[in-house]
């Protein structure tokens, strides 16, 4: 059976990419998770979004997805994005080898396959890339983004269109 | 009298194809004086980082060439190494090694169908503006891409870059009640199939027949896929290991691919030239579907290519359902792999072509030296006497935009990949 609610972490093996893959194990890892009844809740990591996470969110009653964000903003900063915030134009997308998150969403939207809520959690990325893992910036997020995750599952009020961790420059 | 036109069109970077390139055609006195198909993604150097790992590491470190065409890499490299140890796998290997190669064309071309080629005959930019025009045709185009990419889980674990091939076989037989249950989504899927067949058959397709030779794999008694002898249009018939007394590469300074040639010239390989040289194997279903589209063998309008990948997508599911109807697990999904040092060389049609492997290993099976010839390679030289004969015909003293968008619609029609070539648009128009 395919659980109401699903949390999919995107990213890649390099640097702070590979945030949305981390905090899915830890996810799955968490006493909360296993608490869960079963059927209700699924975490699963993708190595790239495209037409796979359509189907992924497929009959989902609630998708929260999980990556890592370069905005501008402080490296580490955690964020909710609602879908009607993202911006992007036709023309942007490139390649069945590099439709982007965003291009997905607005994919989904237009052919009515989102699911009737959909969750955004990003955290900023770190201005120097590792390819052994996560900055540290990157790597403090962790714990407050798993707690908005939480909060947002739970359906908790604490989770605001807002930044909702600001993260810091590193030193 | 018509003033004499100089143009300069640069394309810097092509949308909707696989990987990076660019365009650029340079215009004298009403003629196209240069044009260059650009390849600038750097070298991948797949061949190199082989040398040295052993024979069982290659089919997992081949699937990262491409994320799209994994499965292709893999079979040929698992082929091409079989042959150099003297391994025969068993027919239930081949079997489910083309039954899982079935789910790659059928995504492959699912996807290139609605994501990148479509909008060119719609009149869009892009799949998302065709989304809003014609939703129930994209949702079709996704569902049946998501259940190639189920085939392939069913052998490989995973769709991207799959695990489940080895040399030798399968490293596992899939559960009965798994395959089961994808053969009654197959069935399901046929009809979908028939409607995009029908679909892109009912595209405005322009009339630009051109003369080239077609190479793809053949086989006797079937639609060649995953095994068989390489031919050509001119009745050229070749083992695989044969390939380099007949086939070239070389290099061009414009681009990191290296431009493949037959006989000293341009050649196609991929769906169309599949259809033209195979079309009499096709199952009568699909050769009734394939009459219905109006198709004539040989086709010599590249543009019908987009008609022939939906024609092989309900080809596929109809020659997957064939082989897992029947479905019977196998207690030894490989057999026994003894390395030698040798030399093997294979090819299998992927979803845009021919690809071509050879290794030479070492008594212990360690890669000596490889050899990867992706069908974009082999396409480049083809794409770029296919882009001067259609700009041409369809008239250099068009608005620059208008030849851009034809340049990008000639080019997609191959499904480049070049990603996977590197060793692709940007188009630059230099009109004078």
């Amino acid at each position: 059976m395919k659980a109401r609610t699903r949390i999919l972490g995107v990213g890649s093996p390099f640097g702070d990419d590979r945030l949305g893959w981390i905090a899915v194990d830890l996810i799955r890892d968490s006493a909360w998770y296993r608490s869960r009844a079963a059927g209700s809740l699924s975490a699963q990591a993708f190595d790239r979004p495209g037409p796979a996470l359509l189907a992924a969110m497929d009959g989902a009653a609630h998708a929260v997805l999980i990556d890592a964000m370069q905005s501008g903003a402080a490296p580490g900063t955690v964020r909710k994005v609602e879908l009607d915030r993202l911006e992007i134009s036709a023309d942007r997308f490139a390649s069945g080898h590099s439709l982007g998150l965003a291009d997905t969403l607005i994919l989904g939207k237009a052919l009515g396959l989102l699911p009737p809520r959909i969750t955004l959690m990003t955290v900023e990325r770190g201005c120097e890339q590792s390819q052994d893992g996560l900055t540290a910036a990157v790597h403090a997020a962790l714990l407050p983004l798993l707690k908005c995750v939480r909060a947002c599952v739970n359906d908790e009020e604490s989770v605001l269109d807002r930044p909702l961790f600001s993260g810091r420059p590193l030193p | 009298m018509t003033e004499a036109r100089h143009l300069s069109i640069r394309v810097p970077l092509l949308a909707r194809v696989e990987g990076e390139g660019a365009l650029d055609v340079a215009i004298r006195d009403g003629a196209i004086a240069e044009l260059k198909l650009r390849i600038y993604e750097p070298p991948r150097l797949f061949e190199q980082l082989l040398q040295g790992r052993s024979f069982a590491e290659v089919p997992d470190i081949v699937a990262r060439i491409c994320g799209i065409c994994p499965v292709a890499y893999q079979m040929t490299a698992v082929q091409a190494l079989e042959n150099a140890f003297g391994v025969q796998v068993s027919g239930w290997a081949q079997d489910m090694r083309r039954a899982m190669y079935c789910g790659e064309w059928i995504q492959s071309h699912a996807l290139h169908i609605h994501l990148l080629a479509a909008p060119d005959f719609l009149g869009v930019d892009s799949v998302i503006a065709l989304s809003s025009k014609q939703p129930e045709a994209v949702r079709r185009g996704l569902h049946l891409q998501a259940l190639g990419n189920e085939l392939i889980e069913l052998f490989g674990g995973r769709s991207v870059h799959p695990v489940g091939v080895c040399v030798g076989g399968f490293h596992r037989a899939p559960h009965p009640r798994d395959v089961a249950a994808l053969v009654e989504k197959l069935h399901a899927a046929l009809p979908q199939a028939l409607e995009l067949a029908h679909w892109t058959a009912g595209f405005p397709i322009p009339d630009d027949g051109q003369d080239f030779t077609c190479v793809a794999l053949r086989q006797p008694d079937r639609y060649a896929m995953d095994a068989g002898r390489i031919g050509a249009s001119d009745g050229l018939e070749i083992d695989a290991s044969e390939y380099q007394a007949h086939f070239s590469e070389h290099q061009v300074s414009h681009s990191t691919a290296l431009h493949s040639q037959y006989r000293s010239g341009a050649y196609l390989c991929g769906p169309l030239a599949r259809l033209n040289l195979n079309g009499e194997c096709l199952p009568q279903p699909v050769r009734e579907v394939l009459e219905h589209t109006g198709i004539g063998l040989p086709c010599r309008n590249m543009f019908q290519s987009i008609v022939a990948r939906s024609i092989e997508i309900y080809f596929a599911l109809l020659e997957a359902i064939r082989i897992l109807e029947s479905y019977v697990p196998s207690d030894t999904p490989a057999v026994a792999v003894t390395p030698r040092a040798g030399t093997g060389a294979a090819a299998t049609e992927a979803p845009r072509g021919l690809l071509w492997h050879r290794y030479e290993t070492d008594d212990r099976g360690r890669i000596l030296h490889a050899r990867i010839v992706p069908p974009t390679s082999q396409n480049q030289a083809r794409i770029e006497q296919d882009l001067k004969a259609s700009l041409e015909a369809f008239g250099l003293q068009r608005p620059e935009n208008e030849l851009r968008r034809r340049g990008e619609a000639v080019i997609r029609n191959y499904d480049p990949c070049i990603s996977c070539a590197t060793h692709f648009l940007r188009l630059t128009l230099d009109r004078r």
